[in-house]
Formats: C-alpha cells, structure tokens, sequence
C-alpha cells in the first residue's frame, strides 16, 4: 500500500529541522561560492535543480524525481463523474496517454492547490506532448466539493484541467483499487470547519495505462518538467499490476 | 513565540504573531540611539525623525507580518523587506545617528583607519553588492529561510549591505562623506545597477528559484508563485530603483540650492548642525 500521508503533511525537504551545523554549512557554501551570479543562474535555469524533495532518490528511482512503485498500478475501474455531470471513465478517457491522478478537496489549504498550481505552470512550459498531459483531480470532501466548487477550484488553475467527484463510497472503492488509504473526515469544529485526510501523492498512469511511478508533495515545477517528457517516452518492463491475478 | 521569522508550514493567517527577537533589536538600537544624543533638544529636527522613522522601519521590516510573509510565503514581500532595510531604513538610520558614534569612532586612529576602509566606494558597492546576491541565491536562501537563526542571519546581511552603501554619502556625523557633489549621483548610479542580475534571473527564469516559496501555501489565491516571483522581480528593480533615484534627485536639487545660495546677501546664522 501506498504509504498515507496527512493533508498537512510538511513538503519533502522541510520536514526535517536543520541544525545549526546545517545552516553554517548553507552560509558557508553562500560565502564561498566562486561565482555567485553563475551560482544564481544555474539555480533559476536549471531543470534539475539540486532539491532535497528527489536527488537523493534518483538514481534508485530509474533517475525520475517520484518514487518507482515494486509493482505498478491499474487505472480505477470507478465511473466518476465531471464537473458538467457527465460520466466520466478514466481508463476509457486516457487511453494511451500520459495522465495525472490526485485525490484532494476543494477547501485544502495548502497541499491541493499547491499541487494544481504547480502543474498548471509546469505545463504552460513544457513543449511537445508533454503539454497533454491529462490532469484529472477528484474531490474528497462530497459534502463541500460539488461539481460547481470543484470546477472553479480546478479550472481557476488550467481550463484543461478535468475535475471529478463521485459517491464517498465510490471514492473510497477507487482508493482501494489504488492501494490508497481512505479519506478521513474530521469532526467539525466548533465553527463547523473540519480537516479531511487525504493521500496527498499524484499518481503518474504512463502511456501504457499504468501507474509505475508516484509523485510526493514537495515535487517542484523544475522536477515535473524534467519527468513529463521520460515519463511519456519511458520503456516501463512488461509487469502485471497490483492485485491482478 | 517565537523569537525571529522563518519559513513554515503552517498556513497564513492574520492573527498578530510578534517576533520578541526583532523587538529587542530595535529596542537595544532605540536605547543606543537615545544614550548618544539622537533625540536631543540640540538636534535639528529631521534627524530626530529621520531617527525615529528608521526605527519604526526596521521594525516593519522585521516583524509581522511582512516579515512572516517574507520568510516564508511571497518572494515579493520578502523584497519589499529588501527594499525598505536597505534603501530606506539604513540610510534613515545613518542620517539620525548620534554624534556619540561619530565621536567614537573618531576617537582612535585605528577606528578611523577601519571606518575609512569599510566606507571606502569601491569597498562599500563590491561587499553590499557580495551581501545582496549571497542573500539572493537559493541553494543559500532556502535552506537558511527554514529556520529562525537563518533568518535572523540573512536579515543581519541585509542591515550590513544596507549599511555600507549609505556610509561612503551619508556617515554619521561629525564625519564626512567620503564622497560629494557629482561622485555621489555617479556612486548611487553604480549602487542602482550592481545587483541587477539577481532582478534579472528572477525575472527570466523559467521556474520560480526558490522552492521555499515555490512550496509555500497560497496566501493570496491569485498569486501563484511565478507571478509571485516577477513581482518580486519588479519590486527589486521599479521600488529599489525609485528609492534610489529619488535620493539623486534630492541630491541634484540640494547640490542646485547650493550653487545658487552664495547669490543670497541675507544674514549668516551660525548654526550648530548643519540642518541637512
């Protein structure tokens, strides 16, 4: 199973608390660079930044910035539906093509749109195919994310976008084909707000209509752009997905 | 509490959240200013206000919000903290400064020696410039932004770089400048262009180059963090630009009236500080 990770979970790279050592060393490397202006271009040019969100995992990763899963992943067999009502069947819909899955919710403060606007920059600068890249979001939170609250969440960021909700129950189902832990909701507040616990990951179903590969919170626009285009033209070895006899 | 800005994962809000650290910066700074004879009857007013707004600045500049902002959410607010600690502040700070530490540094032939160095042009732009690129590049900023010592460590840069653009035209009296007439306009300019490049990556670069505000949850919906990062760009060089051509303005009128001011045949007052 694919590990859960609460919606307020810290980006990658932050969780962890520099020491002071830490933050000498960063001054030291600050100071000490021969050129700095060379330092800065390399850093705002460069695709594949230095990130403590991937580099150290690259290599064991295939050299993509997600994480390569043992045994991929099948589309969800689930019919959910989009933001105009209409059924919506994502194994039917991405046939054949690159495409992006995230579970989250319309009020998310920071990981959900987070997300979305990361890919909605990424692909307005990527060229080619990978600026097709299908970006499906579904809607946790059914009591708040109605068709309206999710359309304008999602098409706010990128028009392409495909927003999508279903039953708590079919989502729920969708979750376990995926090998996802459930959606959480918590217990309102006393103003009636109320967390909901997701699986922040994105989901990467590569042209051969299986998820090999996920993505982290923390996965920066400079990564995507780097893994759209590998992702699209990748030989993944011939393996049966998860689950399937 | 905590005692100075840093980045966070937390999301945004209004609520007051002071930094004890900042406050006590300016309030030993206040102190400092106070004992030396800044805010005496004797002093001409506008360096008492001078003084005060420097101070009321440096706070702005280091507490909440902007400095939350700054550590950790909007690129663009943490350069209108650039801005406003180095074109503003500093400056203001350095023109209400106490004779005490004028006098004290005069005091010694080796303070003199040190001071002469450290507000020499040449020393002044390559070291701000050194200071406000270092504090500029992200392998640097971000992992520094992620904690508050880090954060209180970059801010320091920022006052020191701010500091020692102003010292070669504006030091504290009964100093004088190094510098006067048309090399303090032809100083400014230089000042205005050194740190370009870092407007200029931030501008033309196709990704936004920090990851700390690349990640940072939305404060304002609208603002993803590449517009974030060309407002910022703007910022540095419309704001930061202003702020300077605004001094060479003033400069040019003053150096103006002065030209002119032998003509006038009214009575000389001696006064015991020059009112500039």
């Amino acid at each position: 199973m694919i590990p859960h990770e609460p919606t307020r979970s810290l980006p990658s790279g932050r969780d962890e608390a520099p020491t002071r050592r830490d933050v000498l060393r960063s001054a030291a490397l600050g100071f000490g660079s021969a050129g700095l202006v060379a330092a800065l271009a390399a850093c705002g040019r460069s695709s594949g930044a230095a990130t403590a969100t991937g580099d150290d995992n690259r290599a064991e990763n295939l050299g993509f910035y997600g994480t390569v899963l043992a045994e991929p992943l099948a589309k969800p067999t689930v019919v959910f539906t989009d933001t105009d009502g209409r059924a919506f069947d994502i194994a039917s819909r991405t046939r054949g093509r690159l495409a992006l899955l995230l579970f989250g919710y319309t009020s998310c403060p920071d990981v959900c749109p987070v997300h979305l606007s990361t890919l909605a920059a990424t692909l307005k600068r990527v060229d080619g195919a990978a600026a097709d890249t299908i970006v499906m979001f579904v809607g946790v939170d059914t009591a708040r994310d109605t068709p309206r609250a999710i359309a304008d969440f999602v098409h706010g960021r990128d028009p392409q976008f495909v927003g999508l909700t279903a039953s708590p129950t079919d989502i729920d189902a969708a979750l376990k084909e995926l090998h996802l832990p459930s959606v959480v909701i918590g217990k309102p507040d006393s103003t009636g707000a109320y967390s909901v616990g997701h699986p922040s990951q994105i989901l990467a179903f590569t042209p051969d209509d299986l998820c090999h590969i996920v993505y982290p919170f923390g996965t920066l626009q400079q990564q995507w752009a780097t893994d759209l285009p590998k992702l699209l033209d990748y030989r993944w070895p011939a393996q049966r997905p998860a689950g399937a006899g | 509490m905590r005692w100075w800005c840093s980045a966070s994962d937390a999301n945004w809000t209004w609520a007051w959240r002071p930094y004890v650290g900042s406050w006590l910066v300016v309030a030993l700074v206040a102190f400092g200013y106070w004992r030396g004879g800044a805010f005496d009857r004797t002093r001409h007013r506008r360096r008492k206000a001078a003084a005060v707004v420097g101070l009321v600045l440096l706070l702005a500049a280091n507490d909440w919000p902007l400095a939350s902002l700054g550590a950790g959410y909007l690129v663009s607010a943490q350069m209108v903290r650039q801005v406003l600690i180095v074109m503003i502040a500093a400056p203001l700070l350095l023109y209400g400064s106490p004779p005490a530490l004028g006098n004290w540094i005069e005091a010694t032939a080796r303070r003199r020696r040190v001071f002469g160095l450290v507000s020499t042009p040449v020393f002044a732009i390559v070291v701000s410039t050194a200071l406000i690129v270092s504090v500029s590049v992200p392998v640097f900023t971000d992992p520094m932004l992620r904690t508050q010592f880090g954060s209180f460590v970059l801010d320091f840069m920022w006052i020191t770089a701010g500091i020692l653009i102003w010292l070669p035209v504006q030091p504290p009296r009964p100093m004088v400048p190094r510098l006067s007439g048309v090399l303090v306009i032809v100083y400014l300019i230089v000042v205005s262009v050194a740190p370009l490049p870092v407007a200029f990556f931030m501008t033309w670069s196709d990704f936004p180059i920090y990851h700390t505000y690349q990640l940072a949850p939305r404060v304002i919906g609208a603002l993803d963090a590449n517009e974030d990062q060309e407002l910022a760009a703007a910022i540095f060089q419309v704001a930061g630009g202003l702020v300077i051509w605004l001094h060479i303005t003033a400069r040019w009128v003053h150096m103006s009236g002065a030209t002119r001011a032998p003509r006038f045949r009214g009575p000389l007052v001696a006064a015991q500080e020059s009112p500039r």
